[in-house]
């Protein structure tokens, strides 16, 4: 099997992210969950970049021209899906500390005046 | 009726230890009740801002300055507040103009300070405000040139309608534009401009953060 440069380096990534993914789920970092989806993600990526036709089948009817354009497509669709799921996760986390922080402040002035009281 | 006892001054302050004492000695002649919220400063300003008069509460964590302003407004109102003057604490705003902002607040919901920017705000400001105030008029209906003044007053019922989501910066323009969304009774009271640092308040990149929030206002 003769791999071209860009091949090699997506591999190595693939292979860097299944380690730190493996190290995360070894610090309890990661649910068995969490671990399964991201090697099953991973391990597709490294076979769609050893074995790109595959794909040849969909080129067609989805009108790219070439296998690489669909796998950045699809990367940049994955990367969409997570980028959106960080901002309401991160806006919902933000709402929760501000309220929290916030109702522990005001409790603060009414036990103050029950002690005058 | 609103007398000296149901007006509360809120002051959200965020390591603001230099100036906060000099803040509240020259707002505490006036004899109205006063609430400082410490936003999880990292200097003095809680211990600073305690003194005879004051309630001061504290964030465990810096949250920013809509949330603080938001936790010292329900704190007043649970308390007994039927109006609420606002000022920084960093020394911008003279509290010599409160008697102005509560006997305006007799005959309006809202009051907003207005500074004379021309010759003395920085130009980036002047644009900056030129086109918010624009922008806000065009969405809402509400056309105030300084659009970014902080020092400002309002009554409960406004309150209520002006809630601001913006826990960072931003809260000036959004009461601005909920105001007009509203179609609340406001007035504007001539205040002194004091720049005291000109990297601290609205930066260009805070002001560029809240343009997107404008729109959002108008959909809320």
């Amino acid at each position: 099997m003769h791999l071209l440069g860009i091949q090699l380096l997506a591999l190595l990534f693939a292979f860097f992210m299944l380690y730190v993914n493996f190290i995360n789920y070894k610090k309890g970092k990661l649910t068995s969950g969490d671990f399964f989806l991201w090697t099953v993600l991973w391990l597709g990526f490294i076979t769609l970049t050893l074995f790109p036709e595959i794909l040849e089948p969909i080129i067609k009817p989805l009108n790219v021209i070439r296998i690489l354009d669909l796998l950045m497509l699809m990367a940049f669709a994955v990367l969409a899906i997570i980028s959106f799921d960080n901002f309401m996760k991160n806006r919902e986390i933000e709402k929760k500390i501000e309220q929290l922080v916030r109702t522990q402040t005001i409790s603060q002035i009414k036990k103050t005046r029950s002690r005058k009281k | 009726m609103k007398s000296k006892n149901n007006i509360f001054i809120v002051i959200p302050a965020y390591n603001e230890a230099a100036r906060i004492k000099d803040v509240l000695k020259k707002t505490l002649k006036f004899g109205y009740k006063i609430i400082v919220v410490d936003d999880g400063s990292s200097d003095k300003t809680a211990q600073n801002a305690t003194m005879h008069g004051v309630v001061p509460l504290r964030h465990k964590i810096n949250l920013g300055k809509g949330a603080a302003l938001k936790t010292g407004c329900e704190a007043a109102f649970d308390i007994g507040a039927t109006s609420i003057i606002v000022l920084d604490a960093d020394g911008q705003h003279d509290p010599k103009f409160i008697p102005r902002f509560a006997d305006s607040l007799r005959s309006n919901d809202i009051v907003f300070g207005k500074r004379k920017l021309v010759g003395k705000a920085p130009l980036v400001r002047l644009i900056g405000n030129k086109f918010g105030a624009s922008l806000i008029h065009l969405m809402f209906g509400i056309y105030r040139q300084d659009l970014l003044c902080g020092y400002l007053a309002f009554n409960k019922d406004a309150y209520k309608k002006i809630e601001w989501k913006s826990p960072r910066y931003g809260i000036e323009s959004e009461v601005v534009a909920r105001t007009g969304k509203n179609k609340l009774q406001y007035a504007e009271v001539e205040i002194s401009t004091i720049y005291i640092d000109k990297h601290k308040g609205v930066s260009i990149l805070d002001a560029l953060a809240i343009l997107p929030s404008v729109f959002k206002w108008r959909f809320d």
